[in-house]
C-alpha cells in the first residue's frame, strides 16, 4: 500500500489496527515474559530442589555405609554372643554333669560326709555317715560338734569332748584336721564305731573365717579289731618265743653240760684203758707174747685216737659257740707265725713258703688263726709224701670279689668228692694214709660261714689243693 | 722223815684215775706219801680236822694238793673256795688236775687262788710226764711259808 493513495483516516486507521496489534504483541511478550520468568522460577526451584535432594542422597549413602558398618559389628556381635550362649549351653551342661557326678559320689562314696555350716550345725550328710554313726540325716540335722547327744571317746577310752572335735576345730582356725581317730556311739549297734576322720574348711571369696567345713570320716572299727587281734597275737608270740627261748636255753645248757661230760666224762675211762694198757706193756713184759703187746698197742693207739676226736669235737662245738669279736686282722702275720712253727718241728723237711705279705681283712682273729692253722696244717699234712713242698698263701680277684687262698704241692683229691670236704667226720683219705678226724674243715667252714663267707676247693690227685675263702 | 711231812692230797673220786695217779707217781720216782680223798666233803674234813678226820694234828699240812673238778656233792670248785677262805688252809698249793679243758673252769679256777692247772692227757706216758713235771716243781724246787 501506499501511503499517497490512502487517506488519513485510512492511515488512522491503519495505525490503530497496528497500534493495537502492538498492543496485543506487547501484551502477548508480557505474557511469555512472565511465563519465562515463572519458568525460570521453576527452574530455579528445581535447581535448588535438585541441589537439596543430591546433598540427601550423598547424606543418605553415608549413613547407608555406617548402617552397613553396623550391622557388620552387630553381625559380629551377634556371631559372638551365639558362641556364648553355646559355650554357656555347654558350662551349664558341663555343670549339671559334675554337680550330678558330685552328688553320685557324695551318695556313695564309703567315706562318710557331713557339711557344717558357718555355726557348726550339721545341713547335709551322706548315707555312709548315717550308716556309719548308726543315725539318719534328719537326727543329724542341725546338731553342732558340742551337742551333748554325741557320746565320743579317744583310743585310750577316754571322752573326747564336742569342742575339740576336728570339724570344731576347722571351723574355729580354719585350718584342715588331719587323721584323727575317734570312737562314736552307734546307737543301732549299741557300741562304739571307730573312725579316722579328716575335716577341711571352705571359704568364700575374701573371707577368713570358713562358710563350710567338711568332715570326711571312714570305719575302721573293723581295721582296729584286726590291729587288736595283732596286737595281743604278738604278745602270745612274745610270750611264745620266750617260752621257745627258755626251752632252747635249756637245751642249749643240756648240749653245754652234754658236751662238758664228753670232755670229762668220756675221757676219764680213755684213760683208764690207755693207763693201764701201759702199765701192762712195761711192768708185764715177760707174760705177753709179742701178739699179746700189739693187742695192747692197738688198745693204746685206739683210746688215743678217741680222745683226739673227743678233743676235735670240743673244739668245733667251741667254735659254733663262740661270741665273734670283730677286729682288723692281718692274715699275712698269721700265716706267717703258723709255719714257721711247722718249720721249726721239722727242720729236716724241705719245705717253701710262699707268702703275699700285708693281706688285712675284718674278722675274728682267734677263729681265723684257727682256720688258717687247719688249712695249713692240711696243707703240711697232705703235702708229706713229697720230696720237696710248697705252700703259698695269697689273695686274688675271682667274679668281683676278693678271695684268700692256701695252695699245696701234696696229694690232692679226686674232685669227685669234693662236696664231702667239709662235712664233720667226713675223710677222703685212710687214717693209715694220713691221720686225722675229720673235723678241721668242718671247723673251718664253720669259722668261714660265721664271718658270712664261703670256702671251696679245687685239686687234682697228686697235683696239689687249693682252698679258697671269702669273707 | 722228810717225804713223810711233805705228802700229797690227792682228791680223786675216779678210782682208776687214783690208781694211775699214784702209778705215775711211782714211776716218777715220786715217793712222798699220797692222802686219797674220794669226794669233795672227805677232803674238807682232812684239811679242817673235822669229821671223820677230827682230832688230826693240823700241822702237818699237804706240800701239794690235786685236785679234781667234778667231784660228787662238792665239787673241785667249792672245795677251793673254801679252802682259800679258810685261814689255815688259804696259802696251800693247789694245782687242778682234771679232765677239763673248758675256758670257763680253768678262768674259774684261777679266779679262785687255783696255782696251777692242769689236764690229764689221755696218754699214760704224757700224763706220766705231767705228774714228773708237777712233783719236781711243787714238792722239791718250790719254796712255802712255814
Amino acid at each position: 500500500m501506499n501511503y499517497q493513495d490512502k487517506s488519513t483516516e485510512e492511515l488512522i486507521e491503519e495505525l490503530e489496527r497496528y497500534k493495537l496489534e502492538n498492543e496485543k504483541r506487547i501484551a502477548d511478550l508480557v505474557i511469555a515474559d512472565k511465563e519465562l520468568v515463572y519458568q525460570n522460577q521453576e527452574k530455579e526451584n528445581r535447581a535448588d530442589e535438585l541441589l537439596l535432594s543430591n546433598s540427601t542422597n550423598r547424606q543418605q549413602t553415608i549413613i547407608i555405609e555406617e548402617r552397613k558398618e553396623n550391622e557388620r559389628l552387630l553381625q559380629g556381635k551377634n556371631e559372638e554372643y551365639l558362641r556364648l550362649i553355646e559355650e554357656l549351653k555347654y558350662a551349664k551342661l558341663k555343670n549339671a554333669e559334675s554337680e550330678s557326678k558330685h552328688k553320685f559320689l557324695f551318695d556313695n562314696s564309703p567315706l562318710g560326709k557331713i557339711y557344717q555350716n558357718a555355726k557348726g550345725e550339721i545341713n547335709d550328710a551322706n548315707r555312709s555317715a548315717e550308716r556309719i554313726l548308726g543315725l539318719t540325716l534328719d537326727q543329724m540335722q542341725g546338731r553342732t560338734s558340742i551337742d551333748p547327744r554325741w557320746k565320743s571317746i579317744h583310743e585310750d577310752g577316754s571322752d573326747f569332748p564336742g569342742d575339740t572335735h576336728p570339724a570344731a576345730i576347722t571351723l574355729q582356725t580354719g585350718k584342715p584336721v588331719n587323721n584323727v581317730t575317734m570312737g562314736v556311739f552307734n546307737p543301732l549297734i549299741n557300741n562304739y564305731t571307730w573312725i579316722n576322720i579328716n575335716s577341711i574348711p571352705r571359704f568364700k571369696d575374701g573371707n577368713s573365717k570358713p562358710f563350710e567345713v567338711i568332715a570326711t570320716f571312714e570305719d575302721i572299727t573293723e581295721r582296729k579289731q584286726a590291729e587288736a587281734e595283732i596286737k595281743t597275737l604278738n604278745e602270745t608270740l612274745e610270750q611264745r618265743v620266750k617260752e621257745r627261748t627258755n626251752q632252747l636255753e635249756a637245751v642249749n645248757k643240756e648240749l653245754e653240760s652234754f658236751s662238758y661230760s664228753v670232755s670229762h666224762d668220756l675221757r676219764a675211762p680213755l684213760r683208764g684203758i690207755d693207763g693201764f694198757s701201759r702199765i701192762l706193756q712195761k711192768d708185764f713184759t715177760e707174760m705177753l707174747n709179742e701178739q699179746g703187746l700189739d693187742y695192747l698197742a692197738r688198745i693204746r693207739k685206739a683210746s688215743q685216737t678217741m680222745g683226739q676226736l673227743i678233743d676235735d669235737m670240743l673244739k668245733l662245738s667251741r667254735v659254733t659257740k663262740a661270741e665273734m669279736k670283730i677286729e682288723k686282722v692281718n692274715l699275712s702275720e698269721i700265716v706267717t707265725s703258723i709255719t714257721n712253727e711247722f718249720k721249726e718241728l721239722s727242720l729236716a723237711r724241705k719245705a717253701e713258703f710262699v707268702i703275699q705279705s700285708n693281706i688285712e681283712v675284718s674278722g675274728d682273729k682267734n677263729l681265723l688263726r684257727i682256720a688258717l692253722q687247719n688249712l695249713i696244717s692240711n696243707a703240711w699234712k697232705y703235702s708229706s709224701k713229697n720230696d720237696s713242698t710248697k705252700i703259698e698263701f695269697g689273695k686274688t680277684i675271682q667274679e668281683d670279689s676278693t678271695v684268700y687262698f692256701i695252695r699245696d704241692n701234696g696229694v690232692g683229691f679226686n674232685m669227685k668228692y669234693v662236696n664231702k670236704l667239709f662235712g664233720a667226720f667226713q675223710r677222703l683219705h685212710s687214717v693209715s694214709e694220713f691221720e686225722g678226724t675229720g673235723i678241721g674243715l668242718a671247723t673251718v667252714n664253720r669259722i668261714i660261714v660265721k664271718h658270712g663267707g664261703r670256702i671251696w676247693a679245687e685239686a687234682e690227685i697228686n697235683k696239689g689243693a687249693s682252698f679258697y675263702f671269702k669273707l | 722223815m722228810k717225804n713223810k711231812t711233805k705228802f700229797i692230797l690227792l682228791i680223786e673220786d675216779n678210782p682208776d684215775d687214783e690208781l694211775l695217779t699214784i702209778q705215775a707217781l711211782k714211776d716218777s720216782n715220786i715217793s712222798n706219801e699220797v692222802v686219797v680223798a674220794r669226794d669233795g666233803e672227805e677232803a674238807l674234813d682232812f684239811l679242817f680236822g673235822t669229821g671223820k678226820y677230827l682230832g688230826r694234828d693240823l700241822t702237818l699240812m699237804p706240800q701239794i694238793t690235786l685236785l679234781d673238778i667234778k667231784l660228787p656233792k662238792m665239787d673241785g670248785l667249792e672245795v677251793l673256795q673254801q679252802i682259800r677262805a679258810n685261814k689255815i688252809t688259804k696259802l696251800l698249793p693247789i694245782v687242778m688236775l682234771t679232765s677239763s679243758k673248758e675256758e670257763q673252769d680253768l678262768i674259774h679256777s684261777y679266779e679262785l687262788g687255783a696255782n696251777s692247772y692242769i689236764r690229764k692227757p689221755v696218754d699214760f706216758d704224757q700224763f706220766t710226764k705231767a705228774i714228773q713235771n708237777l712233783g719236781l716243781y711243787w714238792l722239791i724246787l718250790n719254796e712255802l711259808p712255814n
